[in-house]
């Protein structure tokens, strides 16, 4: 069969970084199963190619299986790629997975009638078994973990549990990716500070999933904590009895890593490689292993490191190692300065002293730490902004906060539909606030459904407003505080907290204009 | 025997026919190819400018639009509080030369720089904000020179020209004359670097009336103090087209010299190892099409006898600047004196900068 | 772009007119630092210089 996969653009203001490893793997797998495939990797470039430029691309064949994949922040362009595949292909199975769609496939699947198929998590062995099953003509009910069509239908399969050993999975197809037009990148100051150097880097992902259960993350249904939403607690148990255990996290082990990067070492002279794994650290005896064998090939000397980590596993003797291995970054994600806000809004398990031990051990150590904040979470007030602001403050460090964004599959998203769907839809809003009985929940669903979409299309990456979770600040608030964070600008902080009533802590009164200005007034008059 | 008629041209006809033919930039093309540029149907060069800027004004308001809305708003507390480009027309010290700095290849080719800090130039010097630590570690300084810098570009990174060393020791003295679209840590920057800021807005929709964001901009800066203007300028897409319209518009100047203003490509350079200021040429494209040809020309200057690389960029800045210069031709003289580039023709004089120091000095 | 493991049959270039793959060069070369202003308006001033908005 002719199979193309589709990498849509992704983060367009920035340069492009990192290259389609699921989609890549799964290219390998297609010509391991034989068939003629090719991936159209529509973010290799800026500026994005033209649609019309696209719809060439796609349409230089006919193809019998086009898969697309991506983040919800893609949604907006995934529309409209499907729209461009289905013209030209009427005839095509199209297949869709990653989190754009693995979290509410039925949902997607009403939203875009194009899509045949939905994958739900994790994509290897379901893409195998999709593919074996398109080309048999065999029946869709017996392929595990999607979502089908059956006439009016959209259907469930049985879920599929978790690849239980990750160094099954074959290498990404390189080959069917532009490298060199990557590599242009290399430097790029969206990159981490230690690879600004380098000229030929690269991007590998070596885990799967993540032990802490931030409110605001989702694993792209590739982990427990993400079956558990989608399933239910009670299915993922019997799944355990079934299959074995479905684990929080998973890694490629340190060898299959290490045979990985030599390959492209050899292959492509990388002088960088970039581990974007979400907390590579949170296994210190496996980053020991890592780095033990890295030392021992040789590759300290030729390729820098950079990966993800949590504070409290940021330990001297793992940073001294891994500064032997020539780790170079280590980023984690901070959150906030409020310990308030980490244990309760985010879940995180980590406290701001952690954050703080952590920065001086990686800074003690050699490693740039770089860590990212966000604002806008569900209770954070103007007092938990200033904790965070203070840390920067603390640490000399320039942030531009994300703006806390409920994504599909995240927790915040599940706990705040109605409250995200409200946004999108004033009619909703109205509703919550005087509930009227006269309209129908037939209504009321299409509604939803209406500003769901709406809500998807909207997405984009967490730099930029799309809607928010929080309970304390409107859009225009928050729009203000990133930037007055960024700028560690307390001063107007404080003055948007008396012009908006909120009240600020005492332990601020010293730095707040206002409060200064009223005691000097008073002193005055006294 | 032949019963035609043998055709002469005159000495004086064919050397008119031939300084067209090299002004058109047609000078390595053949007489064939000069008479079908004059004759073909609808004139090809201008077709082609055409659609190079309708392709690249849509993509730059979609680009662009979002940056400029949230920049402006950012911006507008300083906007109301600082100075207005306005306050620069009313200023007593006019000069009559203006000379603008650009980032060409010209200008570190002919060592521009050190020739002009050599000079004692009385004229107001307009850099372009990219060329401004190269004009301070050169030695023209505010001490010197009447000195301005602009920025238009929206982008956060052009803060880093602000924030370099040379600035910081040079920036008292300096006008910064500062678009309300750009970026609100540039500001920051110039402030913290001693500069006086003056605002200006650029004009981008103003056409539309009253929907167009231009129009808001102008309600919006006036929402604190009605009688706060501030000027709105063509920047014909770059920071050097800006300086230019900035030096006659604003301070007044008749005589606007320009450095650096190549709007092209070092001819030096091979297509693939240019540095492109937009994005570079696709890997597959056949050189030899006319499309590439027609997007990517190398352009002869008859004035200086030189060549040089243009991309559409370059030709959609350069077609741009070309056609005001030709406008304004009657109230102001442009010399260029970049001795190189892309940049001649109609209403452009172009000398070197040695001539242009010796002759105006004022 | 588009790479395949299998010969991807070459878009001919006639359906592909020059005129189409100029406009691509273009669209692709990058937007600038602003844009030309145009103005439709009689007085060629307005498109150079207002002295307010």
């Amino acid at each position: 069969m002719k199979v193309l996969l589709i990498h849509p653009p992704v983060r367009v203001d920035h340069d492009p970084l990192d290259m389609p490893q699921g989609l890549m793997i799964l290219a390998s797998i297609a010509i391991q199963e034989g068939h003629q495939t090719a991936l159209l990797d529509l973010n290799s470039q800026r500026p994005v190619p033209t649609w019309q430029n696209i719809a060439k691309q796609m349409g230089v064949e006919k193809w019998d299986v086009i898969a697309i994949g991506g983040l919800s922040s893609m949604y907006d362009d995934i529309v409209k790629v499907l729209k461009i595949a289905r013209k030209l292909n009427p005839d095509a199975l199209i297949v869709c997975g990653g989190g754009f769609i693995t979290y509410m496939p039925d949902k997607i699947m009403k939203f875009c009638p194009e899509i045949d198929i939905a994958g739900i998590g994790e994509g290897e062995e379901l893409f195998k078994d999709v593919l074996r099953t398109k080309e048999k003509g065999g029946n869709w009910a017996n392929v595990e973990g999607i979502c089908y069509r059956d006439d009016d239908q959209i259907l469930f399969t049985a879920p599929r549990p978790l690849i239980p050993n990750l160094d099954t999975l074959p290498l990404p197809a390189y080959d069917l990716v532009d490298v060199e037009e990557y590599f242009k990148y290399s430097g790029s100051l969206w990159t981490a500070p230690g690879s600004w150097q380098s000229k030929r880097r690269m991007n590998m992902v070596t885990e799967r999933g993540c032990p802490r259960q931030c409110t605001f993350c989702t694993h792209n249904g590739m982990n427990r904590w993400d079956q558990e939403m989608i399933l239910g607690k009670d299915r993922v148990r019997q799944m355990d009895k079934d299959f074995g255990f479905q684990a929080i996290v998973r890694f490629f082990s340190p060898k299959y890593v290490i045979e990985h990067a030599l390959h492209l070492y050899d292959k492509y002279k990388i002088d960088y490689l970039c581990l974007m794994d979400e907390n590579n650290t949170a296994s210190p005896g496996r980053m020991h292993e890592f780095c033990d064998l890295w030392i021992k090939e040789g590759l300290h000397k030729k390729v820098r490191l950079a990966t993800g980590g949590d504070s409290p596993s940021i330990k001297p003797d793992l940073v001294k190692h891994m500064k032997e291995a020539n780790f170079s970054t280590i980023a984690i994600g901070g959150e906030s300065g409020s310990d308030r806000i980490l244990l309760n809004d985010i879940g995180k398990g980590v406290t701001r002293a952690h954050n703080q031990q952590a920065i001086e051990i990686l800074q003690a150590g050699g490693i740039t730490p770089s860590m990212t904040f966000m604002v806008g979470n569900p209770n954070e007030d103007i007092n938990d902004v200033l904790e965070t602001v203070d840390f920067f403050i603390q640490n000399n460090a320039i942030v531009d906060p994300f703006i806390c964004t409920p994504y599909p599959g995240t927790k915040i998203f599940f706990d705040n539909q109605d409250f995200i769907l409200q946004q999108y839809d004033e009619r909703l809003a109205l509703l919550a606030k005087s509930p009227n009985p006269n309209i129908s929940e037939e209504v009321i669903k299409k509604w939803k459904d209406e500003a769901l979409q709406t809500f998807l299309l909207s997405l984009n990456n967490a730099t930029d407003y799309s809607c928010t979770v929080s309970k304390k600040f409107d859009y225009a608030d928050l729009i203000a505080i990133k930037h007055f964070m960024h700028e560690h600008n307390t001063d107007k902080l404080l003055k948007l907290a008396h012009m908006r009533g909120w009240n600020h802590d005492h332990k601020w009164d010293d730095i707040c204009p206002v409060c200064k200005a009223e005691q000097d007034i008073s002193l005055v008059i006294s | 025997m032949s019963n035609s008629i043998p055709f002469e041209l005159s000495e004086k006809t064919y050397n008119k026919l031939l300084k067209i033919k090299n002004e058109k930039g047609l000078s390595k093309n053949t007489w064939d190819e000069f008479i079908n540029s004059l004759i073909s149907y609808g004139n090809e060069n201008n077709t082609n400018a055409k659609i190079i800027e309708n392709i690249i004004r849509k993509n730059a308001i979609t680009y662009w639009y979002e940056s400029w809305v949230r920049n402006f708003s950012i911006n507008l507390t300083n906007i109301w509080n600082d100075k207005s480009a306005q306050d620069l027309i009313h200023t007593k010290n006019h000069y009559t030369s203006a000379l603008i700095i650009g980032r060409g290849p010209s200008i570190k080719k002919f060592n521009h720089l050190k020739l002009l800090s050599e000079s004692n130039f009385k004229g107001s010097i307009v850099c372009t904000d990219g060329s401004l630590p190269d004009v301070l570690n050169a030695g023209i300084t505010p001490d010197k020179f009447n000195l301005f810098v602009v920025t238009i570009d929206a982008q956060e990174n052009q803060k880093s020209l602000y924030e370099h060393p040379v600035t910081l020791q040079f920036g008292k003295g300096i006008k910064c004359i500062l678009s309300t679209t750009a970026h609100p840590t540039v500001h920051n920057a110039a402030k913290n670097a001693g500069m006086d800021v003056f605002w200006i807005h650029t004009l981008f929709d103003h056409e539309k009336g009253k929907k167009s964001f231009n129009q808001i901009q102008g309600i919006m800066t006036r929402a604190k103090n009605s009688e706060k203007k501030i000027p709105a300028i063509q920047t014909g897409a770059n920071v050097g087209t800006s300086a230019w319209v900035i030096a006659w518009s604003i301070l007044g100047c008749k005589n606007i010299g320009m450095i650096g203003i190549d709007l092209g490509y070092d001819d030096d350079i091979s297509w693939k190892n240019i540095r492109y200021h937009g994005n570079p040429i696709p890997e597959n494209i056949d050189m030899n099409s006319s499309a590439f040809k027609k997007a990517y020309p190398t352009v002869h200057n008859p004035d200086y006898g030189c060549n040089c690389k243009q991309d559409p960029l370059f030709q959609y800045y350069c077609n741009a600047l070309k056609e005001f210069i030709q406008k304004t031709k009657d109230k102001i003289n442009t010399i260029n004196a970049t001795e190189g580039g892309a940049l001649f023709g109609d209403g452009i004089k172009c000398i070197t900068l040695k001539e242009f120091l010796q002759n105006y000095n004022f | 772009m588009i790479k395949g493991n299998f010969k991807i049959e070459k878009i001919v270039q006639e359906e592909r007119s020059d005129q189409e793959l100029f406009e691509d060069l273009i669209a692709q070369s990058g937007v600038g630092s602003n844009m030309v202003f145009r103005t439709t308006k009689k007085d060629d001033d307005d498109e150079l210089f207002l002295d307010d908005l």
